[in-house]
């Protein structure tokens, strides 16, 4: 993380300690052989080597006990370097520490060099691990598996003050131990930008080998709010943009999903520049499959003021349902959106079937048209048509003649029903 | 989102309908079950979950659904009813922690891409009604339909309740609700309602527990509507409730004063009716009499319910719609299109 203030290392090394856990097996077996002599187990050095290598004392030297010769003076002296070794805090600063760390690892060479550790040599190996001793370290690489885990052992026993700044260094020659750059997986890759805190970098590998962006995006968007709460260390320049890239290409695919596409839409949202207009042209492609579905688009687009969505929406189900014959369906679409034009089109569908048949299909629809029958010219003259039939069936034949002058008198009707007026 | 007292679980598909178990004794109150129907999947299913004893919920059984799930409903304490976007309704009985199919009424709603769009139940009559406009009587024992209004409606029917066993009240997308008496034979509804003048869809409907000729709906534009069914084609009132379309209404099954609205707008309201009484208002029946009649609801007071009707909203905005809500002794039960389900308990009546 290389925004954290304080020590890099210790988060380095509690990182590593997640991902390569063999040293916790390897006790586990050491321990559960329950035997007079622990270090003849196969595992024991190695499983120390880990501890030390990782930086945790404490179970480096519980396992060192159970070593029979224990009681001898070289094992006291490697238990005593192991537990004044200095570890860094965020109580101690790191110049003080690194007084502290000095001393420490003077002590250490001198005591190396004086040979306590002669007799045994898995002891001296650790005690000039302890030194610093490059060789010694170099001897290690062959235990990791991974550059980034010998770098960061490295840097325990050569220089625990490392800033971000300069991990970068480091993890080349880590990578150059191990192989080079030709050797690196993309997961390599990403780590490598990060310690060169090559944001874009990182990204990009990211993108290219995960399947789908939800990482990056979601990655980028803490990483910019956290960039916000910080406005003097603004380590990454156009981080904005980068986020909002991200998020707008992951709402998109989510768009076209079948059910995650109401996500999307709150992804858009957090998008400033371009969100809107983006939500607008995908939301009209979310497949309209029932009336529910189709007013909830609705609604979203409502919220959002995006009044060009209601409109061709209500008109594709209108659509819809003319083609499943259903006038009174469609009429209310059509009336929904607004639409005089799609609204005269079924006013004179509605007027062709009363023609052919005889009597008006939506009585409900026409009978309570309401405010919205001055949508279309050619829908008022049918409502007002249809109360007229209404009051010639009730008989009210007065009226009926008022409103048929009325409506001869405005030219309302279409030329076609003329004849059927008169 | 602030939940007090209560429990919530993300269940991977989007909730269209959650209803409480009916409980069928009193022995088997702190072991609630309820089943959720889910939509817009590409496999949609009803699940069955039951409450564990540390609060938590656990899934008792699940089935596939075909088609979304449009609406659901308990018939009997073992039977459960759903009504699918696919044109069919569904039957299931649950037994041994299983959940099987035993009816299936295919094809009852062909037309329109929704299909059957509800399903409400009254003994052993189901009635579905579906965006064709058509409404089909079904009878648990019968693999075809009672009764089919072929063209009940010339538009989208979007909600379907039973008033009385004899009675039928369907909603639509116009703002209409129709009255359909089940004893006759003729094919057209005996009472037509009209929420207003413009076209407003009536996306739910809900009875009043006991008193049957008392309905609240909940409308597209987020009013609700308080009506009296003997008197008048229109509401007693109108309230101004949620700015986004109303998704459910529904009473307090024991205490009618109280009922519960959820939004498209991610909102939950309790609305408290029995201040109304307390207030000291007089509550009486719109039957011009201007009797006081201390039976009648105070719901249908019109000028009560505006001004001293107590609204809590019963958690903060969500981002997604809240597409149902149930509610069964103190605890309510709600979830939506953010794809989990919640619970609220100890609600205070």
């Amino acid at each position: 993380d290389p925004k954290s203030e304080g020590y890099l290392l210790p988060q380095l090394l509690h990182w590593i300690s997640l991902h390569f856990k063999d040293c916790e097996d390897g006790a586990r077996s050491v321990l559960s052989q329950s035997s007079d002599s622990p270090e003849d187990h196969v595992l024991y050095w190695d499983t120390l080597l880990d501890f030390v290598l990782q930086g945790r004392m404490d179970q480096a030297r519980n396992l060192l006990k159970l070593h029979t010769d224990f009681n001898t003076d070289m094992f006291a002296s490697m238990d005593q370097l192991l537990r004044k070794m200095p570890l860094p805090s965020n109580t101690v600063s790191c110049g003080d520490f690194l007084i502290k760390w000095k001393n420490w690892q003077m002590e250490v060479v001198s005591r190396v060099q004086a040979g306590e550790f002669a007799v045994y040599p898995q002891l001296n190996n650790i005690a000039e691990i302890l030194a610093g001793s490059e060789e010694a370290l170099d001897g290690m690489a062959n235990k990791c598996k991974t550059w980034y885990q010998w770098m960061v052992y490295r840097l325990l026993y050569t220089n625990p003050c490392v800033a971000t700044y300069d991990l970068g260094v480091y993890a080349q020659q880590a990578i150059d131990r191990f192989g080079g750059l030709d050797t690196l997986t993309s997961l390599d890759s990403v780590l490598l930008g990060l310690t060169e805190l090559d944001l874009p970098q990182v990204v990009k590998e990211l993108c290219m080998t995960l399947d789908g962006l939800w990482f990056p995006a979601h990655l980028l968007d803490i990483l910019c709010h956290a960039n916000s709460l910080n406005p003097n260390k603004n380590v990454i320049p156009n981080i904005a943009g980068l986020r909002e890239y991200l998020l707008l290409e992951y709402a998109t695919s989510l768009m076209s999903h079948n059910s995650l596409w109401q996500a999307g839409v709150i992804y858009f949202d957090q998008c400033p520049v371009q969100g809107r207009q983006r939500l607008e042209a995908l939301l009209e492609r979310v497949a309209l499959t029932s009336n529910y579905k189709a007013n909830k688009v609705i609604h979203i687009a409502k919220e959002r003021g995006l009044h060009s969505v209601v409109a061709s929406t209500c008109k594709v189900m209108g659509m819809k349902a003319l083609a499943g014959n259903d006038t009174g369906s469609a009429m209310t679409w059509a009336l929904r959106s607004g639409d005089a034009k799609f609204t005269t089109f079924l006013a004179d569908r509605l007027l062709a079937e009363y023609t052919q048949s005889g009597r008006f299909s939506s009585t409900d629809l026409l009978d309570n048209l309401g405010a919205s029958i001055i949508v279309s010219e050619r829908l008022t003259f049918l409502g007002k048509y249809r109360e007229f039939s209404r009051m010639r069936e009730e008989g009210d034949n007065t009226g009926a003649a008022d409103l048929l002058h009325s409506l001869l008198w405005s030219r309302l009707a279409p030329k076609y029903f003329w004849i059927t007026l008169l | 989102m602030r939940v007090s007292g209560g429990t919530s679980r993300f269940v991977s598909k989007k909730c269209r309908k959650l209803r409480w178990k009916p409980l069928s004794d009193s022995l088997q109150i702190g072991s609630e079950m309820f089943a959720i129907g889910s939509w817009d999947d590409e496999e949609n299913e009803v699940t069955l979950w039951k409450s564990a004893n540390n609060g938590d919920f656990q899934l008792v059984a699940s089935v596939e659904h075909k088609g979304d799930v449009t609406g659901m409903c308990w018939q009997t304490t073992d039977l459960l009813a759903t009504s699918s976007s696919a044109g069919q309704a569904n039957l299931y009985k649950l037994e041994h922690k299983k959940l099987c199919r035993i009816q299936e009424w295919g094809e009852l709603h062909g037309r329109g891409g929704g299909g059957a769009t509800c399903v409400a139940a009254y003994g052993e009559t189901l009635a579905t009604a579906g965006e064709d406009g058509k409404v089909n009587i079904l009878n648990v024992r019968q693999s075809n339909p009672v009764k089919v209004y072929d063209s009940a409606d010339s538009c989208s029917i979007n909600d379907i309740v039973f008033p009385r066993s004899s009675e039928l009240l369907t909603s639509n997308m116009r703002g209409q609700m129709k009255l359909f008496d089940l004893r006759s034979n003729k094919q057209e509804a005996s009472s037509v309602y009209m929420l207003s003048n413009d076209q407003v869809a009536i996306n739910c409907l809900a009875k009043h527990p006991s008193q049957g000729h008392i309905v609240i709906t909940g409308a597209e534009n987020g009013l609700l509507a308080v009506w009296d069914l003997r008197q008048g084609k229109h509401p007693t009132t109108i309230l101004s409730a949620h700015k986004a379309p109303v998704s459910e209404v529904k009473f307090h099954p024991d205490q009618p004063d109280h009922i519960f609205t959820c939004s498209q707008g991610g909102e939950l309201w309790h609305w408290n009716g029995a201040s109304i009484r307390t207030a000291g208002v007089h509550v009486s029946a719109m039957n011009g009499s201007g009797s006081l009649d201390t039976t009648s609801s105070p719901w249908l007071s019109s000028e009560a319910v505006k001004h001293k009707v107590e609204t809590t909203s019963l958690i903060s905005q969500q981002p997604l719609p809240i597409n149902s809500i149930d509610v069964l002794g103190h605890s309510v039960l709600f979830g939506g299109d953010n794809e989990a389900f919640y619970i609220l308990n100890n609600i205070l009546l």
